[in-house]
C-alpha cells in the first residue's frame, strides 16, 4: 500500500465554492446566452454573439471577479463597455473583452453588462448575473486514508494510454462521497479518465476505475456535487469540499 | 369595277368545284379553269371587258395590282405571297394574259430556284443538265386535299417518295428534328450578336478563366479577395445568363415560328418543281425537295419562319447570291439522310460549275478525300473537253465545297452558315469555365457573402488531453481555430464535422504544455476563430478574426 500524502487546503474558487461556482456559472452562462442571441456583434456588419462568462481571481478575495466576454463576430475596430449595477467594473473600457468586477460593500449579487463598440456605434450586448460565492469553509478533519490497491506504472502519460487503478479509502467518508482521480503527464495533473469523472465509493471504502498513465497520480475523495478542473498545475490541499487526498508515484516497470 | 369579269370567273370556278365538275380546287387548277372559262362560259360583254383591260399595259399592271390586293386575301383567306406567284405563272400561259406584256415576267419555261437537285437522267454519268433547279411553292387550301398534299410539277414521281421530303420539313418545324437543329445550333452555332458584342463576351469569358486561374492558383488576392470574387461571380453570371437569354429567347421563338409554318405546310399544298418532264426514281431527291420544302414555307409566310432568326438564315443562306447550293441524299420520314450514288452526281456539279455548295450525305465517297480526287481528275478532264468545245458559261467556274450531313437539320445548319468554328470555342470555354465556377460555387459565395461567425458550442472534450472547440456553422471549411496561451503550444486546427461521438462540427487541439511555461494556471490561454476562406482545392491565407474564447470558458462547457 502506498503512503498518503496530506496536503493543505486551498479553495479554489473565490466565487463560491466550486459547487455554487458551477451552479451559478450554468444560470449566469443561460442567461447571458440568451442575451447574446439578441447583441449584434460579428458578421461583418456586427451581427454575431456576445456571451459574459465570469471567474474568481483570487481565493482569498470573493468580492473580485474577473470578467470574460466572448466574442462571436468581427473584431476589427472593436472595443468594450463595461457597467455594474451596484459593483464596480476596472477598467471600465477595454480593447480586449475582458475586466475586473467588484462587488459593492454589503453586496452578494449584480449584474455586469457589456456593450460592443465599434467606431462608437453599439453591434452588441450581453449581461451576466452574478452573485458573490460563501467564503471557502475551513477543513474538517476526518482522518480518511486513501489505500492503493492497485497502483499503475509509472509511464509517459497521454490519450493513446490505458491502465487500471483501484483503492480503498479507510475511515468514515460523508454520504454519497466520490473519489476523483488525476494522473501527472508533462507536467500537468491530467483528471482521468475523463472530463468531470468521478467515482463512486463502494460500501466497503473500495473504487476503482481504468486511467490513463502517468508518472505520479493523485486521488481526491469529494462530494458528489464537486465541480473538478480538467488540468491541475497542483493537487489541491484538504479543505471544504476535499475530504481526502493522496498523491502517490506511478509503480515502477 | 373593272374585274367584275373576273369575279364571275371566280365564282364560276368554285361553284363548279363544289358541284364536282371541276375536280381540282379552283386555285390548284386556275389555269385551266380559266381557259374552260374563257373559251366557253365568258359572255361577249365580258370578252369586251377583258380586252379593254387587256389593250393597255396600265390596265394590265391595274388588274394585276387588284388581283395580289383585292382578291388574292379574299381568295386564299391568309397570307400566302406564293399564291399570287402561282396564279401569275398559271395565266402566263393561257390566252389572253399570255399576250399582256403585264404577265411577260412570269411566262419563263421554269423558275430559277435558289436550290438545285442532282438527279441523273437515264444513264448519265453525271452532265451539267442532271444538276436540276428545285423549286417548291405552297398553295393555300381551304382544307387539306387527301392525296395532293404534295404534287409533283414538271416531273413524275411516286407520290410515297415526294412525303418523305414532306413529312422530314414537319418534323423539322414541329418535332424531334426541330430540337435537333436548335440543340446543334445551340452547340454549334453563331449566335445573332453584332461582332462587336460578340468580342466583348468572348472577352469576358476569358477574364473569367483569368479571375478563376489567379484564384485558384495564382498570388495570394488577400484584402481583393472579396472584390475580386464578386467580380468573378458578377461576370460570370452575367454572361451565363446572357448566354441563355439569347439561345433560350432563339430556340423558343424558332419553335413557335416552326410550329406556325408546319401548320401551314399541313394544310397548304406542296408543288414540287423540277424541270425536265422526267419519271423520278429513286429517292436521292429527297433532300433537296426537303429543303425547297423549307424554303417555300419562309417565302410563303415571311410572318412566320422569318419571325426566327435561325429560320432567316436559313432563308438567307439559300437566297445570297454569291452561293450556289445543290444537295443530293435519300431522307427518312424522321430527317435523317441516307447515302445515294455519288461519283456520278459529284461529277454533275463540277461539269456544271456553278454550283458552290454541295450538301450529300455522311458517306465514304463524299469524303474530303475521294472529292479531292475526283474533282482533279475531272478537272483534269474538263480542260480536255474545254479545248475542244467553246466555253458556254458566263461565270468563272467556283470551287466546290462538299457538306456532309447526316440528317436535314444539318443541311438547313449548313445552309443557314450557322456552324462556327469560333462560337465552338467559346462554347466549349464557356462550358468548362461554367463547370469549374459551379464546382467553386459555394466557396465563391462564402467569399463574397460570407457566412455568419460561428459561435463555440457544446461540446468541449471529454479527454482532458484535448481542446475541443465546437462551432454551430455549416462551412467549418471556411474557419480556423487558433490556440493562443502561455502555458500550451499555440496551434492552428482545421474545423470539420467529426462523427465520433459525440459528433459535432469542431477542430480538435491536442494540449501540450510549454516546457519553460512559468504560468501556473493552466487555463490561461485564448482560442481565436478566424475565417479561412477557400476556392477549390485552395486555401486562402487566414483573413479576419470573427471570434474570440478563453479556454477556461471552453472547458466548461458540457461535453455530453
Amino acid at each position: 500500500m502506498n503512503k498518503l500524502t496530506p496536503l493543505p487546503v486551498v479553495r479554489s474558487a473565490t466565487f463560491g465554492s466550486e459547487r455554487r461556482f458551477g451552479l451559478a456559472a450554468l444560470l449566469a452562462l443561460g442567461a447571458a446566452l440568451s442575451v447574446a442571441m439578441l447583441a449584434g456583434c460579428g458578421d461583418r456588419a456586427g451581427a454575431g454573439a456576445v456571451t459574459l462568462y465570469a471567474r474568481p481571481v483570487s481565493a482569498r478575495d470573493p468580492r473580485l471577479l474577473e470578467i470574460q466576454a466572448q466574442v462571436a463576430g468581427s473584431l476589427d475596430g472593436v472595443h468594450y463597455k463595461w457597467f455594474a449595477v451596484a459593483g464596480e467594473c476596472n477598467p471600465q473600457e477595454t480593447t480586449a473583452p475582458v475586466t475586473r468586477f467588484r462587488f459593492a460593500t454589503a453586496a452578494k449579487d449584480d449584474q455586469i453588462t457589456v456593450d460592443v463598440l465599434r467606431h462608437g456605434k453599439r453591434i452588441g450586448r450581453s449581461s451576466l448575473d452574478v452573485r458573490m460565492a460563501a467564503v471557502a469553509a475551513p477543513a474538517v478533519p476526518l482522518n480518511l486514508k486513501i489505500e492503493m490497491i492497485e497502483t499503475p506504472f509509472a509511464a509517459k502519460g497521454g490519450p493513446d494510454t490505458r491502465a487500471s487503478i483501484a483503492g480503498r479509502i479507510v475511515g468514515e467518508p460523508p454520504p454519497d462521497s466520490r473519489v476523483v482521480i488525476y494522473a501527472r503527464d508533462d507536467g500537468v495533473w491530467f483528471i482521468q479518465p475523463t472530463t468531470n469523472a468521478k467515482h463512486s465509493i463502494a460500501s466497503d471504502g473500495s473504487w476503482s476505475s481504468w486511467t490513463h498513465s502517468g508518472t505520479a497520480y493523485a486521488i481526491l475523495v469529494v462530494p458528489s456535487d464537486f465541480m473538478p478542473l480538467r488540468t491541475l498545475d497542483s493537487i489541491p490541499a484538504l479543505r471544504g469540499d476535499i475530504f481526502a487526498r493522496a498523491v502517490i508515484d506511478g509503480r515502477p516497470k | 369595277m373593272r374585274f367584275v369579269w373576273f369575279l364571275n370567273f371566280w365564282g364560276w370556278s368554285r361553284e363548279s368545284h363544289r358541284a364536282g365538275l371541276l375536280l381540282r380546287h379552283p386555285l390548284e387548277g386556275i389555269g385551266g379553269n380559266w381557259h374552260e372559262w374563257f373559251n366557253s362560259e365568258a359572255t361577249a360583254v365580258e370578252r369586251a371587258e377583258i380586252a379593254t383591260v387587256g389593250s393597255s399595259e396600265d390596265f394590265q399592271r391595274q388588274f394585276w395590282e387588284w388581283l395580289g390586293r383585292v382578291w388574292i386575301p379574299e381568295a386564299v383567306h391568309n397570307d400566302n405571297r406564293l399564291a399570287l406567284v402561282f396564279v401569275g405563272e398559271e395565266f402566263a400561259r393561257v390566252a389572253p394574259f399570255d399576250g399582256w406584256t403585264a404577265f411577260a415576267r412570269h411566262r419563263r419555261p421554269f423558275p430559277a430556284g435558289v436550290l438545285a437537285a442532282v438527279v441523273l437522267g437515264g444513264e448519265s454519268e453525271g452532265t451539267a443538265e442532271d444538276v436540276r433547279p428545285v423549286d417548291a411553292i405552297l398553295l393555300p387550301m381551304e382544307r387539306p386535299v387527301a392525296g395532293r398534299a404534295i404534287v409533283a410539277d414538271g416531273f413524275r414521281a411516286e407520290t410515297s417518295e415526294l412525303n418523305g421530303a414532306r413529312e422530314s420539313a414537319l418534323q423539322l418545324l414541329r418535332g424531334r428534328a426541330g430540337w435537333r437543329l436548335l440543340m446543334h445550333w445551340v452547340a454549334t452555332g453563331r449566335r445573332p450578336y453584332p461582332a462587336w458584342l460578340n468580342a466583348v463576351l468572348n472577352g469576358g469569358w476569358l477574364v473569367v478563366g483569368a479571375l478563376i486561374a489567379w484564384l485558384w492558383l495564382g498570388p495570394d488576392p488577400g484584402e481583393r479577395l472579396r472584390a475580386m470574387g464578386a467580380v468573378l461571380l458578377g461576370l460570370w453570371g452575367g454572361l451565363v445568363l446572357v448566354a441563355i437569354a439569347v439561345t433560350g429567347v432563339q430556340v423558343f421563338s424558332a419553335r413557335r415560328a416552326g410550329r406556325g409554318g408546319a401548320e401551314h405546310l399541313a394544310r397548304d399544298q406542296i408543288r414540287l418543281r423540277l424541270p425536265g418532264r422526267f419519271t423520278l426514281k429513286g429517292g436521292s431527291a429527297g433532300l433537296p425537295f426537303a429543303l425547297g420544302i423549307l424554303h417555300a414555307v419562309s417565302r410563303a409566310y415571311p410572318g412566320s419562319l422569318g419571325q426566327s432568326w435561325v429560320w432567316r438564315q436559313f432563308s438567307d443562306g439559300l437566297e445570297k447570291t454569291d452561293a450556289a447550293w445543290a444537295a443530293t441524299g435519300m431522307t427518312t420520314a424522321s430527317g435523317q439522310v441516307q447515302p445515294v450514288e455519288l461519283p456520278a452526281k459529284l461529277r454533275a456539279c463540277l461539269r456544271d460549275g456553278k454550283i458552290s455548295n454541295l450538301i450529300t450525305p455522311v458517306q465514304r465517297e463524299s469524303g474530303r478525300g475521294a472529292v479531292e480526287r475526283l474533282t482533279t481528275e475531272m478537272a483534269e478532264r474538263l480542260q480536255g473537253e474545254q479545248a475542244t468545245l467553246p466555253d458556254k458559261s458566263d461565270s468563272p467556274r467556283r470551287p466546290l465545297r462538299i457538306h456532309r450531313c447526316r440528317h436535314v437539320a444539318d443541311a438547313v445548319l449548313a445552309v443557314a452558315r450557322l456552324p462556327n468554328a469560333a462560337q465552338i470555342g467559346a462554347n466549349l470555354l464557356a462550358l468548362v469555365l461554367s463547370g469549374v465556377m459551379v464546382w467553386a460555387l459555394p466557396d465563391l459565395g462564402c467569399i463574397v457573402f460570407p457566412p455568419s461567425a460561428p459561435v463555440v458550442v457544446a461540446p468541449s472534450s471529454p479527454s482532458p488531453y484535448f481542446l475541443w472547440v465546437s462551432l454551430d456553422t455549416r462551412r467549418p471549411d471556411f474557419f480556423q481555430v487558433v490556440l493562443d496561451s502561455p502555458v500550451w503550444a499555440n496551434r492552428r486546427a482545421d474545423i470539420a464535422p467529426r462523427k465520433s461521438q459525440p459528433a459535432s462540427v469542431r477542430a480538435e487541439i491536442r494540449l501540450v504544455r510549454l516546457s519553460e511555461a512559468s504560468v501556473r494556471n493552466l487555463e490561461e490561454g485564448e482560442v481565436w476563430i478566424e475565417r479561412r476562406p477557400c476556392f477549390l482545392t485552395r486555401r486562402f491565407e487566414p483573413g479576419e478574426i470573427v471570434g474570440r474564447y478563453t479556454m477556461n470558458y471552453l472547458n466548461r462547457l458540457r461535453h455530453e
